[in-house]
């Protein structure tokens, strides 16, 4: 039994073209000539080059002169360079690609006596591996996004929230800046709940969430921090300047009507804050007990205020 | 040419000087049968060496802890001009070649060093 | 991890120095510029140990950026060319001068000349060890599988097959850049012991009466 070894060239899913030194082809297997419309007897003899002259300035001849000289083998890797050859997409549904993405890899091919007397090229679609790619970045987005964010509010959550005040305290540390940390409590709340039912309390919270993004600058953080707590970050801000700009939250909290199916209501917010300049080495657990200190006492001095820590109790 | 024969008596003798053993091993296999080889592992060692025993030529490695190989083929060329000196080395590039060939190296060989090379070119230097 | 006897040694850091003589020999070549080298230092280790010495022995800052490529054949296993990423940098920069670039985006074209210097660095070194040894080898596309990566951070992975390690540390400069970083050779444990075997048969080809 005698196999055509030059068949199964033809037959293999992948693009195999055999060149010389100087980029000759000697050699085009069925593949190219499907994907190119290109037939073997109209390129054997010519330069690749010249059939594409894209890739010289991709290194092709550097690469090929390596495979010669220095018998290596030499590669194209598909998220650096998407294809060598411009080819149309073998992936039509559910692609989306104007080209096909490849991989290429040039292998030296040795005479009997070692010497490397033509290079193959061959050529990988890579479409597959770019799709599922693609699909796994997507997901893992979509997990990030999950695990980060509040499914009510759209807001950070408390895990992400805490994650954004370390961050922004080591900007803190780095650039010597000030930052404020506040909590906002919704007075009275559970009444919401208790008289006009869960959904209204939720409906408020989500109004809540929009109005306190709004009082703010695009550069604060509001995170939804507990049932009806928000964490507020404000860097830059030092105790004056976060005074009245919580103020005004307050202020537009105090002003807003929360409509709910059911009714319209008012509701405050008491708003407690700390910051970093009155620490030496802030760290995020005592600017939040602070900050909490804070919240507490504008809750006992009859709420709807802001209060900013002070060394009253320690 | 002269060759103080008081030291070298009966067959020529080549110093070959590298740190690693293996590689002096593969230099006294590829002079082959014919020549008397002194070891030397390290450059002071060479200069002694070459001092007692005044070999006809010496194979020197570049690439030495302490001493390198450039310094020592300095120091040998100081004692005897004349000294014939062949740089077997892992580091062929361009800038060392020429590095070794100022200080005095007649050829530079790299390893794994080819017996067909080395005893074609002492046979032309001892021709 | 077996142990080596002084002969073994002293082999094995002389086909080192071959190799990597070669290896370093040809970059100089196809980049156009000298690269000045001193005696390659090799150390074994188990591949555990790996992480720890390669971060105790780099000079701040310690983020490295790691090119990998895999070997198959009698010698089979993982090579990591692994840079200080302030080198990797510098290698570029010194590169970008003589290599002719192919035009990629700047952060691309960083990627492909780490990928290129350490194809040819690896396939040069291991491909001239295999060649002394006498065993065989070939060689996958290399992949720059962590740029960037500090102390702190999630290690990578390696595989307990893969159990004996070779470090090879790199110190070269190039047009006055300090390069600093390592050559990791992984080995399977059955591939090492053929390793061990070539060395053994070099050092009987060459010493037939002494061992």
């Amino acid at each position: 039994m005698s196999v055509d070894y030059e068949e199964l060239l033809h037959v293999l899913n992948l693009g195999v073209i055999v060149v010389d030194r100087r980029g000759k082809i000697i050699f085009w297997n069925r593949w190219m000539q499907r994907h190119t419309q290109l037939e073997a007897r109209e390129v054997i003899g010519r330069r690749l080059k010249e059939l594409f002259p894209e890739i010289e300035a991709k290194g092709f001849d550097w690469k090929l002169e390596n495979v010669f000289s220095l018998g290596s083998y030499a590669f194209f890797s598909q998220p650096l360079y998407d294809h060598l050859l411009p080819m149309p997409p073998g992936r039509y549904f559910g692609a989306g690609f104007e080209k096909m993405p490849q991989s290429v890899l040039i292998a030296p091919l040795r005479e009997a006596s070692g010497k490397v007397s033509a290079a193959a090229v061959l050529i990988h679609d890579e479409s597959d591996s770019v799709i599922y790619r693609r699909q796994l970045e997507a997901t893992a987005q979509r997990l990030k996004e999950i695990s980060q964010t509040d499914y009510l509010t759209r807001l950070p959550n408390r895990r992400h929230f805490l994650e954004r005040l370390g961050e922004e305290l080591a900007r803190v540390q780095r650039e010597a800046k000030v930052l404020c940390v506040a909590i906002a409590d919704v007075d009275h709340f559970k009444q919401i709940n208790d008289t006009y039912g869960h959904h209204c309390g939720d409906h408020v919270l989500v109004e809540m969430a929009e109005v306190l993004v709004g009082a703010l600058r695009p550069y604060d953080t509001v995170g939804r921090v507990g049932g009806e707590e928000f964490g507020l970050l404000l860097p830059g801000a030092d105790w004056p300047s976060a005074k009245a700009a919580l103020e005004r939250v307050r202020r537009r909290v105090e002003r807003k009507r929360f409509v709910c199916p059911e009714a319209e209501i008012s509701r405050t917010i008491s708003i407690g804050f700390a910051t970093t300049e009155a620490l030496e080495a802030p760290t995020a657990e005592e600017l939040l007990r602070r900050a909490d200190a804070a919240l507490y006492r504008a809750k006992a001095l009859g709420r709807n205020q802001v209060v900013g820590w002070e060394p009253w109790e320690d | 040419m002269s060759y103080p024969s008081s030291a070298c008596p009966t067959s020529p003798c080549i110093l070959v000087v590298d740190d690693s053993r293996l590689a002096r091993a593969m230099v006294r296999k590829a002079l082959g049968k014919g020549w008397r080889i002194i070891e030397a592992s390290c450059g002071p060692e060479a200069i002694e060496k070459f001092q007692a025993y005044k070999p006809w030529a010496v194979v020197m490695d570049l690439t030495m802890p302490g001493m390198n190989g450039l310094e020592a083929i300095t120091r040998i060329k100081q004692l005897e001009p004349k000294a014939k000196i062949v740089v077997v080395t892992a580091d062929i590039q361009e800038g060392s070649v020429r590095m070794a060939r100022e200080r005095g190296a007649l050829a530079v060989l790299p390893k794994p060093l080819d017996p067909q090379k080395i005893t074609s070119l002492l046979k032309e230097l001892f021709s | 991890m077996k142990e080596l006897n002084p002969a073994q040694r002293d082999a094995l850091a002389e086909v080192v120095n071959i190799s990597f003589g070669r290896a370093v020999a040809v970059l100089a070549r196809i980049l156009r510029l000298h690269i000045h080298m001193s005696v390659p230092h090799v150390t074994m280790m188990p591949t555990t140990k790996l992480v720890d010495y390669i971060f105790s022995v780099l000079t701040e800052p310690k983020t490295l950026t790691l090119v990998q490529q895999s070997f198959k054949g009698e010698l089979f296993g993982e090579a990591v060319m692994v840079l200080s990423s302030v080198s990797g940098k510098e290698l570029v920069r010194v590169m970008s001068r003589t290599m002719p670039l192919p035009s990629l985006a700047p952060d691309k074209l960083e990627m492909e000349v780490l990928l290129e210097v350490g194809n040819i660095l690896i396939s040069s070194c291991l491909g001239e060890l295999a060649k002394l040894v006498g065993m065989d080898i070939g060689f996958d596309a290399p992949e720059v599988f962590w740029h960037n990566l500090a102390p702190g951070a999630v290690r990578p992975p390696i595989s307990a097959s893969l159990s004996e390690a070779l470090v090879i540390r790199i110190a070269t400069s190039v047009e006055k850049s300090t390069i600093e970083g390592f050559l990791v050779v992984m080995l399977l444990e059955q591939t090492w012991q053929k390793l061990v075997e070539g060395i053994d048969e070099l050092l009987a080809q060459v010493e037939p009466a002494q061992r």
